[in-house]
């Protein structure tokens, strides 16, 4: 029987924050112009702020209320007002030009992210005089270090840094990250921007110890991402149920672990290598997995937290526990390798990207990004995702699912800046966070982030998917102004399979420590692919999880290393994830 | 004369600027490691006095060891192939090819790989060496069975291989330049007097190439040791830890682990085996006869 195991994303939620995005969106597009149209006259602002209050962790009730405020400031000045509007792209906005007039915001980002405030620094400039300089781009690995290199030698040169929530508290750590909850406060609707975010984004990627310190421009997770022919052959489905031991349909995607499991076993048997369900493709595996460090862990975390396995128990005595199930995860995980291509212990990014997007491998777990990449040959058109297989939980009478979150990106600005650069940073980082640009920056070719926001994931979201985006200054750096996707189906069934694995969307540990711990688990999967005991792998891990607590433990207090991990448990447990 | 006196203190003052940058440098990071080995550096407190913990820690770390085993094996085994092998072709573009200009055209074929950056050649390897790369089509082509050339087993071999090709032309270069500095006549004589090949090479050839040689080798020993992009772009240390050599190691705790203090006492080690290395390689260069 298949069960969703809970609801943190409800649909209801989901209705309610897309009205008040939607109800935002237009009021503020009406206000921008009516602001517009009025000139340097006397201006009148409508700012509107909607509100959608979740209760139980988003799981079950929202209450949306909607509060309208008309000002009309005095000629020339504008009107004092408590907080600050968020005007639509383009238009200047009086309550702020002044101040950050002449700025320079500048942005560390990786490779794959995008320069997006050079797409929209006129638009940037236009509103409160700020000078978007150039982005500096560093490969995924390295920029940790790179943003740790700026706070060390107290860096002016980019007022945002792009982390990886992972680390933020690593980064918090070095006392030299700005809280940003007073920035979050200057401004109106930022409470509605709040309850846009995914929650366990909210929670875990933006929060540390009771303070906001990043502003989201990402939200990645794990999708089950499959070339669907191979499931509508009705040659292969009929094949399938006879051979199937209970007489199962071949469905997409697969109830469980163990289904997955028999399907590749399925194909590999049965239909592959010599097929030719998809034109132009040399479909040879039935799947494949990202094995090299440091994400590998990741993609055993998929497997492993829907066997029920936590980073630690709940006082951080056991790692990777339950361990039973931990062991029993790895060695589906070794089980699954049968069925993969040679090598596939080495397999990192460019290895499962090339590997899928020419179509040598049936189904497969990656980011939500790998299907936006696939609208080329010979995979265009036959590319899918869905739900992740899940774990019949005994004791829990129902089948578990669990989807990572892993990377992410979010800004973060350095508390020595000064304090108009810091507020024009912010300023910047949060407008193009903010729906008013988000919604077209994650559906833009040229962007590799991806849709966090509840409004990401609607109509709207999947519009933006078929359009151009409108607000991006063209260049010969970033020359795509074609969408992504050719049809609103399409956009829209991609967007579903994001939503379906959001809802069960597992967070990355986000305690200090956390390069060590991915890394040392990491390398056990890697072995583990290579043919290591699954048993010992875990027990290996865990060993060397505890000697990296206790390093912590040393370096920030027992006391105070215990209570981060008990904010994050504490977290888990208002998300429903125990 | 005063003219004299300052063409005799010329090259002092030539070396000046260098020996006062290299010192500049070395004058602060010296003491600043020397001061980290007694340090660990906590998140918002800063360095913290920790005695002889880091040092302690050098001689219980099983990683390290692993990694110091490693090393050997990768600078060792990588080092000899590409002296000997840089030393072989240096001696048959010499002693074998005659002409002028042919040599001088297969010697710039031979020292293109070393004008790549590491991360270039380290980008061209990992195309070859996946699974899917290209030589594992070629021996598919051919009928032969792929091998796992980045797996647990091959992966540091792999590695020393991907290094011989970028940097047999070191030694090669310098040994070709030794070898054609020694004067023809030599040979001459030695055909006259009918010495074998083998006691030509031993008694004319060897004592002019072997100061290039044993450069040759103490280069390369070095820049092996302290490695880190092939291994950082290619293997990131894996599968597991199979090519986890002591230069990525310091590079995991120092930037990834941000353990400066024992990032600091890990380079303070490499330094000092680095030290001995050399004089090793010195007493053989400066030792005649």
């Amino acid at each position: 029987m298949k069960m969703r195991d809970d609801r943190r994303i409800s649909r209801r939620g989901v209705l309610k924050s897309v009205a008040a995005g939607v109800g935002g969106l237009i009021v503020g597009i009406a206000g921008g112009y009516a602001l517009g149209s009025l000139g340097a006259q006397a201006r009148t602002v409508t700012e509107t702020v909607t509100k959608t209050e979740t209760v139980g962790g988003g799981a079950a009730q929202t209450v949306t209320k909607t509060v309208t405020t008309t000002v009309t400031p005095a000629e020339g000045a504008p009107a004092a007002l408590p907080k600050i509007p968020l005007l639509p792209p383009g238009e200047k906005n009086p309550w702020l030009y002044d101040r950050l007039k002449g700025a320079e915001v500048k942005s560390l980002h990786d490779s794959f992210a995008g320069r997006m405030l050079e797409w929209y620094a006129d638009l940037l400039k236009n509103e409160v005089g700020v000078e978007i300089g150039v982005t500096k781009l560093v490969d995924i690995p390295l920029l940790k270090d790179e943003g740790f290199s700026l706070l060390d030698t107290n860096s002016t040169e980019y007022p945002l840094i792009q982390i990886t929530p992972s680390f933020i508290a690593d980064f918090v750590l070095t006392g030299k990250v700005e809280p940003l909850d007073k920035y979050y406060d200057m401004f109106y609707g930022s409470d509605e921007y709040f309850q846009q975010v995914m929650p366990p984004y909210r929670e875990f990627y933006m929060n540390y110890q009771g303070k906001i310190w990043t502003i989201p421009f990402d939200g990645d997770v794990h999708l089950w991402n499959y070339l669907y022919p191979f499931y509508e052959k009705e040659e292969f489905r009929t094949a399938y149920k006879e051979w199937h031991p209970e007489g199962r349909p071949l469905v997409a995607p697969p109830d469980t672990w163990d289904e997955w499991l028999l399907q590749c076993k399925f194909f590999a048997e049965q239909v592959l290598p010599d097929d030719k369900t998809i034109p132009g493709a040399e479909v040879l595996w039935p799947t494949m997995i990202w094995a090299a460090p440091p994400w590998s862990w990741a993609f055993y975390f998929d497997i492993a937290a829907s066997y029920g396995v936590n980073y630690f128990d709940k006082n951080m005595e056991t790692p990777l526990h339950p361990q039973d199930r931990a062991i029993e995860a790895m060695a589906y995980l070794q089980k699954l390798v049968e069925y993969m291509p040679e090598g596939v212990q080495n397999f990192g990014a460019s290895e499962t990207v090339e590997y899928w997007l020419s179509g040598k491998v049936v189904s497969q777990i990656w980011w939500i990004d790998i299907n936006e990449w696939g609208q080329v040959p010979p995979v265009k058109g036959y590319l899918r995702n869905g739900l992740m297989p899940g774990y019949p939980d005994p004791e829990k009478g129902k089948i578990v699912h669990r989807a990572m979150m892993p990377y992410n990106r979010t800004w973060i600005i350095p508390n020595y800046l000064d304090e108009k650069t810091k507020l024009a940073a912010f300023y910047v980082g949060y407008h193009v966070s903010h729906w008013h640009y988000s919604i077209w920056t994650a559906a833009d070719y040229d962007s590799g982030t991806d849709p966090y926001m509840y409004i990401h994931m609607t109509d709207i979201g999947a519009e933006a998917y078929i359009k151009s985006n409108p607000y991006k200054k063209p260049s010969e750096e970033w020359p795509n102004v074609q969408p992504i996707f050719p049809d609103i189906e399409t956009a829209r069934a991609h967007l579903a399979g994001g939503l379906a694995n959001l809802r069960v969307g597992f967070p990355q540990p986000t305690f200090p420590g956390t390069v060590e711990y991915q890394e040392s688990l990491s390398r056990e999967v890697q072995q583990v692919l290579g043919g290591k005991d699954p048993e010992q792998a875990v027990k290996d891990a865990a060993a060397q999880w505890i000697d990296i607590r206790d390093k912590y433990m040393d370096i920030i207090g027992r006391e105070e290393y215990l209570k981060t991990w008990e904010e994050f448990y504490g977290k888990m447990a208002k998300l429903g994830y125990i | 004369m005063p003219r004299r006196g300052f063409s005799s203190r010329l090259p002092i003052f030539l070396q000046l600027p260098a020996t006062i940058v290299i010192w500049s440098l070395v004058g602060y990071v010296l003491p600043w490691l020397i001061y980290s080995l007694f340090h660990k550096y906590l998140p918002m407190k800063g360095p913290v006095f920790v005695g002889l913990d880091n040092i302690i820690a050098l001689f219980t770390d099983k990683r390290l060891f692993d990694a110091v085993l490693r090393t050997l094996y990768y600078t060792g085994l990588g080092t000899a192939a590409e002296v000997l092998l840089g030393m072989a072709v240096a001696l048959v573009l010499v002693n074998v090819i005659r002409n002028e200009v042919l040599r001088f055209a297969i010697l710039v074929v031979f020292l293109i790989p070393m004008t790549l950056s590491e991360a270039i050649a380290a980008h061209i390897w990992l195309m070859l060496l996946t699974p899917q790369g290209y030589i594992n089509s070629l021996l598919r082509a051919v009928g032969l069975p792929p091998v796992g050339w980045l797996s647990e087993e091959m992966a540091l071999n792999s590695l020393i291989l991907a290094d011989i090709w970028q940097w047999t032309p070191l030694p090669l270069l310098l040994i070709f330049a030794a070898r054609t500095s020694i004067p023809q006549e030599m040979y001459e004589v030695a055909n006259l007097d009918r010495i074998s090949p083998w006691t030509t090479f031993r008694v004319v050839t060897w004592p002019h190439i072997r100061d290039a040689v044993v450069v040759a080798a103490l280069l390369r020993f070095i820049l092996m040791y302290i490695t880190i992009d092939k291994i950082l772009l290619i293997t990131y240390g894996g599968p597991g830890l199979a090519t986890e050599i002591i230069g990525f190691y310091v590079f995991l705790q120092a930037f990834s682990y941000r353990n400066i203090g024992y990032a600091a006492t890990l380079s303070f080690a490499t330094l000092i085996a680095a030290g001995l290395i050399t004089y090793v390689f010195w007493r053989m260069l400066t030792r005649r006869g």
